[in-house]
């Protein structure tokens, strides 16, 4: 094999690809239902759009709220059963265009890791099929993953230009750094605190946005040297490799102890970087801990349960799968919701048929239990965390403005059964019927 | 000590290699030269794949005032469009962002409102605290001919 070819397909422990897919995607399907769900009441608001690509707006419908709380469900539910199962190709390239397609619908959403998670989707289209039993049995399993190696190449190019943009004035002078910190208390201490050593602010504010830069080429240098690290014995490489996990981690922990908008943006990095940076023997504890509830259940094997005929088994599974899909999609009481755990469910219930002609019933099973696992803990988290409230009061917001009393009445009274403990709207909804029964006949 | 098992997969096959390293290669380069062609261009407003982390848009030294204007035939004054009432929060601050796109497909859509409408007027006007140049942008559609005119000036 030439070098390229070394590098490109050359061994990999099985356990990284694993674990950086299957931590991206149940952060996906956290993120997807906690996170854009609630901010789906913009969509299509004033009868206005502007969609990433122009050939989308000349296809598209005008996107709607209940378009895209329901594709984000959808596309949470999709991450989570891959993330349990592993799913197929298939799955995994739905996945990727619904995903997608959520985000560049409208320009509204402009994260820009969100097209990041494109990416990363994309190749993990092209990810060698793994399960944690290949990963955790067998020792140290090493695997060609191209798709993995191409990931570090892309996570590299990001850093790179992360790093060039910090070449411009206006952060090189600290002058970014300064709004982007200048809300936060505890930065404010610890930066009086260094400021004691003598330095003058302003060289402090230059040291501070150049080794940013720098910590980022370190970073961007580290995916493509590390990555190849399993099948080298060079103790700099793993040094290295510590070092950028150190920056990675510190650089993006940072991030979210400041007021600015990036929503999980920092999360998937952890991840990303944990997957390339640590120790091969710590991710496969890590997969040996996460994995082990489901291993435990999997093999104390529910006696009765296995003496059933496997058609009957598949049925029964499969059967109450999409019923608890289905119904879960009518309880969360969102727009878009109800259809789409209708088709989510119906979508199980055609598989189980299909599975119970074909020969890969057990599959169809597992999926059919992740998806059912996967409903109740969207269930369990929108109970939990205010994502209706969030959603209803978004919605409130934008009626103030453009709509009418008795619609921002209405979104106030939908919101309010979510309201989380001392944070109850009653006193504006009173204040609103007030007004309107004061205003009845204009 | 007893050493590890290793199980290697083996790599895809020399045919199938050299497919996928075209492969690599073009996306490679088109994940480069996406990002480049924002750092190359003298208009900056469409960050959206430049991998910027912090945006230069989002986080400005200066402070915008946007406002659209539609003119009837004949008429030198402009009627205000009333942005608060006719589009979301999230629209005008792209709106104060001064994202072309979006620029552009809200003075369409105005041109669309009504019959009446002959050109729509999008201006924006940034002021920097320290009173320092700062970007003000016009852009005037003509509804009937569908000409854009952008004017860009630091003032």
């Amino acid at each position: 094999m030439t070098a390229w070819d070394r590098y490109w397909f050359g061994p990999v422990a099985a356990v990284r690809p694993f674990v950086l897919e299957r931590v991206v995607l149940f952060l996906l399907a956290l993120d997807a239902w906690v996170q854009f769900v609630p901010h789906g009441a913009r969509y299509g608001a004033g009868g206005f759009n502007v969609a990433h690509f122009a050939w989308l707006d000349a296809v598209q419908p005008l996107p709607s709220p209940a378009l895209h709380v329901g594709l984000m469900l959808i596309v949470g539910g999709l991450a989570w059963v891959i993330a349990c199962t592993g799913g197929n190709r298939g799955l995994r390239v739905l996945l990727l265009t619904l995903y997608t397609y959520g985000w560049a619908m409208s320009r509204l959403d402009a994260y820009q890791h969100h097209y990041l998670l494109s990416l990363l989707l994309g190749a993990f289209v092209f990810f060698p099929p793994s399960r944690a039993t290949d990963v955790l049995d067998g020792g140290a399993k090493q695997v060609s993953a191209w798709a993995f190696v191409l990931v570090a190449a892309n996570v590299a190019i990001v850093y790179i230009f992360a790093a060039a943009t910090k070449t411009e004035a206006g952060w090189a002078s600290g002058a970014v750094l300064r709004q982007v910190t200048g809300t936060s208390q505890w930065f404010q201490y610890v930066w009086q605190w260094v400021l004691r050593s003598g330095l003058s602010d302003d060289t402090l504010w230059e040291v501070v946005a150049r080794a940013v830069a720098l910590m980022q080429i370190l970073i961007a240098v580290a995916y493509v040297v590390v990555v190849r690290s399993d099948a080298s014995r060079a103790r700099w490489v793993r040094l290295l490799g510590w070092g950028a996990l150190a920056a990675a981690v510190g650089f993006h922990g940072s991030l979210l102890l400041f007021t600015i908008e990036i929503r999980w943006f920092s999360y998937y990095m952890f991840a990303v970087a944990g997957a390339f940076f640590l120790p091969e023997g710590v991710l496969r504890g890590f997969v040996r801990l996460a994995t082990f509830p489901v291993r435990a259940v999997a093999q104390s094997g529910v006696r009765w349960w296995t003496r059933l005929p496997t058609g009957l088994r598949s049925l029964a599974v499969v059967l109450s799968a999409s019923g608890i899909v289905a119904l879960v999609g009518f309880h969360l009481d969102l727009p878009g919701a109800t259809a789409a755990g209708l088709m989510c469910g119906g979508a199980l219930a055609v598989m189980g048929l299909v599975a119970a002609l074909g020969n890969n019933a057990a599959r169809v099973r597992q999926v059919a239990i992740a998806a059912a696992a996967g409903a109740l803990v969207l269930a369990a988290a929108v109970h939990v965390l205010p994502v209706r409230f969030q959603y209803y009061l978004y919605v409130v917001a934008d009626l103030q403005r453009r709509g009418e009393p008795r619609q921002v009445l209405a979104a106030y009274e939908k919101a309010e059964p979510y309201a989380p403990r001392g944070q109850s709207r009653q006193r504006q909804i009173e204040a609103l019927r007030s007004h309107l029964e004061t205003h009845r006949d204009e | 000590m007893a050493a590890r098992s290793v199980d290697t997969a083996s790599p895809p096959a020399r045919r199938l290699r050299r497919l996928i390293s075209l492969g690599i290669a073009a996306y490679l380069t088109w994940q480069v030269v996406l990002p480049l062609r924002y750092y190359l261009r003298e208009n900056r407003q469409d960050e959206r794949f430049a991998w910027r982390i912090f945006s230069a848009l989002a986080i400005p030294p200066y402070r915008c005032e946007v406002r659209v204007q539609e003119f009837a035939h004949g008429e030198q004054l402009g009627r205000e469009v009333n942005l608060a009432r006719t589009l979301h929060d999230a629209w005008t601050a792209a709106l104060r962002q001064g994202q072309d796109a979006v620029v552009r497909q809200f003075l369409h859509t105005r041109c669309g409102s009504s019959s009446l409408v002959e050109a729509v007027e999008f201006s924006r006007l940034c002021r920097r605290e320290d009173r320092a140049a700062a970007p003000h942008m016009r852009v005037r559609l003509d509804c009937r001919s569908g000409d854009l005119r952008t004017q860009v000036e630091m003032q």
